[in-house]
């Protein structure tokens, strides 16, 4: 019989003493603080490095109507409106920053004319019907904004997914595998495997 | 089981290697076993096994950027070496500066050097692909004559390649193949289903061709020796360039150098960037190494019986271009004239993906560090394609679609959110890697004027594709997107890239073996023709690229090479 996870780590751990293991399971780790960011949870409000203050409320709306609250945490929830604003600024070119600043404008533009409110208070059926647009590139948005739009979405879908909450409850997280299988039924997994981030 | 560290000495090695990667973990550990005082000569700091591997098992919601690198950081300290698809947040502090490794191009031809200048060197972050050569590389040159022939055959190397898999411990099949010959292998890791699928399908459409999987330097069955160097079985997390805390893939760090280690015969010098060999015009010999500390800039001198350069097929070849004498005003050993010429490298430039219907009921567990692999089909000059000579191999993986790019999906709210962990359709791509031929145009120089901060003259590199590659890309994309269709396979697409040479990181050549002193500069065993008690043993030594990735044989020259100056040492020949 295949060991359990539980005695293949205690075994791992028996073979490469305390401190190496406890390095390997990541129990102890010295995290790069220089440029880290901090999750922020929900607080609204704020300017982000990239985002203005406007801009960062429409994008934590935006969130939460593509991944919101269910029994788990809403996107929203989990700062990824933060996550996106800090990744933005520090890993991509001054074009897609400023793509992304029109984009979330063109929004809020959006909403003010459709509904003479801003995105943020236009209500959520509201919000819903207008992104539902965008990303048809029907109601007066355009393809690139669509395009646009599906970079931005794919960024929410990657900031909550490489969350804690995202890579070890939706996703099925397997930092020891113990070795590889090619071919389990995927009921047994039932879920995407994290896999690793690159 | 720890090396002495060493610094000032007017100590007199049986051994001195410069390099402490793939080759030069090989040759100390060879010559420490045997009893050498061994000196190891490193140009970048130390890094101590599991301790100094920052980057590994961090879940990306530890990571700053999620493993992505920040933009500013890329563009600062990686302009060359982010092209490397190894460098990720977790691992890019193997790589070096290139601030700090100047080098100089043609404008029209870029050549990408990939560096991992500390201790381990570039064994921290190979792909591990582990093959031998054959008879029909080794008699390549010859039978087609294009380049000049290898001074060895496959018999004097395969007890040699025994030696070190059985050490190094690779996973794999018997497959039987004779242009791949079988391996001393630990257990093979699995095809997945759609890869089970394509093997049949092309081994049933095509005669000459096979799909096997890949051959790894990942441990699954470790030997008793493995364990007491505290190497474990692989947990298939496919990070392994983060440095692995089990020791499960074969590296300086893992294997080698604790070997070299507990026999109590090493010494490292770490910081110590070599700037040329000591050379004794009436003994006809080189005494020992001049090298640079890497952080203070002080020079210091180290002596030994004999060299080993083990500094990367470039690195090497920097050193003996700019070991002038005036027996030598060209470089050491390099009356030949050959030297810094026929620079090679594997070229990766097509590339095909498909989309595999069915098998939604399956997926794997665990992530494998290896893929699956056609070997070459074109292998000798009866099997060549029409308009061009030599081949290649095409390298491949089926996977699950998973929740990556989730966001091309359209919709919103809890039936977006109930999707986006879901596994996707299945798919398949596949990538080429073909040989390149050797060409004398292709080499590498000292520039005439620029120097790195160490005060060592910089290469300038000059090595370009040639047609012959370009059309065997052509021909590659053509294959490999056939080999998807008749698998039945959907959404064929296949694709030519522009990538320049050197992102294979297999550069080989400048420094080539040979029978004849007039066209090579080192010998059969790796020794140089001029210098008896010079020996080099990375890829500058080779003479073609063959479609194998080159590491295993790096190691089999170099255990080869030690057993042979070792016997030249105890007759009082060198």
């Amino acid at each position: 019989m295949p060991p359990t996870r539980r005695q293949l780590l205690k075994g791992l751990s028996a073979v490469l003493g305390t401190a190496a293991f406890a390095q390997v399971a990541g129990c102890s780790r010295d995290v790069d603080v220089a440029l880290d960011y901090t999750p922020a949870g929900d607080a609204d409000g704020r300017s982000g490095r990239l985002f203005s203050t406007d801009a960062l409320r429409v994008l934590h709306d935006v969130c939460a109507q593509v991944i919101p609250t269910t029994d788990t945490p809403g996107a929203h929830e989990l700062d990824v409106h933060g996550f996106i604003d800090n990744q933005l600024f520090h890993c991509y070119d001054a074009e897609a920053q400023a793509l992304a600043v029109q984009l979330l404008d063109a929004i809020d533009a959006g909403a003010r004319a459709r509904y003479g409110a801003p995105f943020a208070e236009a209500g959520h059926d509201a919000q819903l019907a207008l992104l539902t647009d965008l990303e048809r590139a029907g109601g007066g948005f355009t393809q690139a904004q669509r395009q646009q739009f599906k970079h931005l979405k794919n960024l929410v879908v990657f900031g909550y997914l490489t969350t804690e909450v995202g890579g070890t409850q939706l996703l099925a997280w397997d930092p020891f595998p113990g070795g590889f299988r090619g071919s389990v039924p995927y009921a047994s997994v039932g879920r995407a495997w994290l896999g690793n981030v690159t | 089981m720890t090396a002495e560290t060493v610094r000032e000495t007017s100590e007199d090695y049986d051994a001195i290697v410069i390099g402490s990667g793939m080759t030069g973990g090989w040759a100390a550990k060879e010559f420490c076993e045997k009893g050498f005082r061994t000196l190891m000569i490193e140009r970048g700091r130390l890094v101590e096994h599991r301790k100094d591997y920052v980057g590994e098992g961090r879940p990306p919601w530890e990571m700053p950027f999620r493993n992505r690198v920040a933009k500013e950081t890329l563009d600062r300290d990686y302009p060359v070496q982010q092209k490397c698809y190894a460098l990720s947040d977790s691992s890019k502090h193997f790589f070096g500066n290139d601030r700090d490794l100047p080098y100089h191009t043609p404008d029209d031809a870029p050549f990408a050097w990939i560096r991992a200048n500390q201790l381990g060197g570039k064994s921290l972050l190979w792909a591990r692909q582990s093959y031998r050569l054959s008879d029909f590389d080794f008699g390549a040159n010859a039978a087609d004559g294009h380049g000049l022939d290898w001074p060895i055959r496959y018999k004097d190397l395969a007890p040699w390649y025994d030696h070190v898999e059985t050490f190094a411990g690779i996973s794999g099949n018997r497959d039987g193949l004779e242009q791949l010959p079988d391996m001393q292998c630990q257990p093979p890791f699995e095809m997945s289903s759609p890869e089970r699928a394509f093997k049949q399908a092309i081994e049933k459409q095509y005669a000459d061709r096979n799909v096997i999987i890949g051959r790894t330097a990942n441990l699954t069955k470790p030997t008793e020796l493995q364990m007491s160097l505290g190497r474990v079985l692989c947990q298939a997390r496919d990070q392994c360039m983060n440095g692995c805390s089990f020791g499960a893939y074969f590296s300086t760090l893992s294997a080698t150098l604790p070997a070299a280690a507990r026999t109590g015969n090493l010494h490292i010098a770490p910081n110590s960037v070599v700037h040329s060999l000591i050379y004794d015009a009436e003994t006809q010999r080189v005494r020992g190494v001049r090298v640079i500390d890497n952080e203070d800039l002080s020079e210091r001198e180290y002596f030994g019986r004999v060299v080993f350069l083990c500094a990367s097929t470039l690195g090497s070849t920097q050193i003996l271009l700019n070991s002038t004498s005036k027996q030598f005003p060209n470089g050491l050993a390099n009356r030949s004239g050959v030297l810094g010429h026929f620079l090679m490298d594997h070229n990766y430039n097509s590339a095909a993906h498909a989309k595999v219907p069915g098998y939604l009921d399956e997926y794997y567990k665990g992530r494998r560090p290896t893929g699956i692999l056609v070997p070459n089909f074109h292998y000798k000059p009866e099997r060549y394609a029409k308009d061009f000579v030599r081949g290649y191999q095409v390298g491949g993986t089926a996977y699950r679609g998973g929740w990556e790019g989730g966001g091309w999906r359209d919709g919103f709210g809890t039936d977006f959110k109930s999707r986006i962990n879901q596994a996707g359709d299945w798919g398949f791509s596949t990538y080429s890697m073909g040989e390149m031929l050797p060409r004398y145009d292709n080499q590498a120089s000292l520039h005439p004027t620029l120097k790195d901060k160490w005060g060592i003259p910089q290469l300038h590199i000059e090595c370009r594709w040639s047609d012959n590659e370009k059309r065997m890309m052509d021909a590659s994309v053509v294959e490999q997107k056939a080999m998807l269709e008749a698998a039945g396979f959907e959404d064929v697409t296949a694709r030519l890239r522009n990538e320049e040479p050197g992102l294979a990181i297999h550069e080989v050549g400048t420094a080539r073996m040979g029978r004849d002193p007039k066209e090579s500069v080192f010998n059969a065993w790796n020794q140089a023709h001029d210098v008896p008690n010079l020996f080099c043993t990375d890829g500058a030594t080779f003479c073609s690229t063959a479609t194998q990735n080159p590491s295993l044989t790096f190691m089999a020259l170099t255990a080869r090479a030690v057993d042979y100056a070792a016997r030249e040492m105890k007759e009082k020949r060198i």
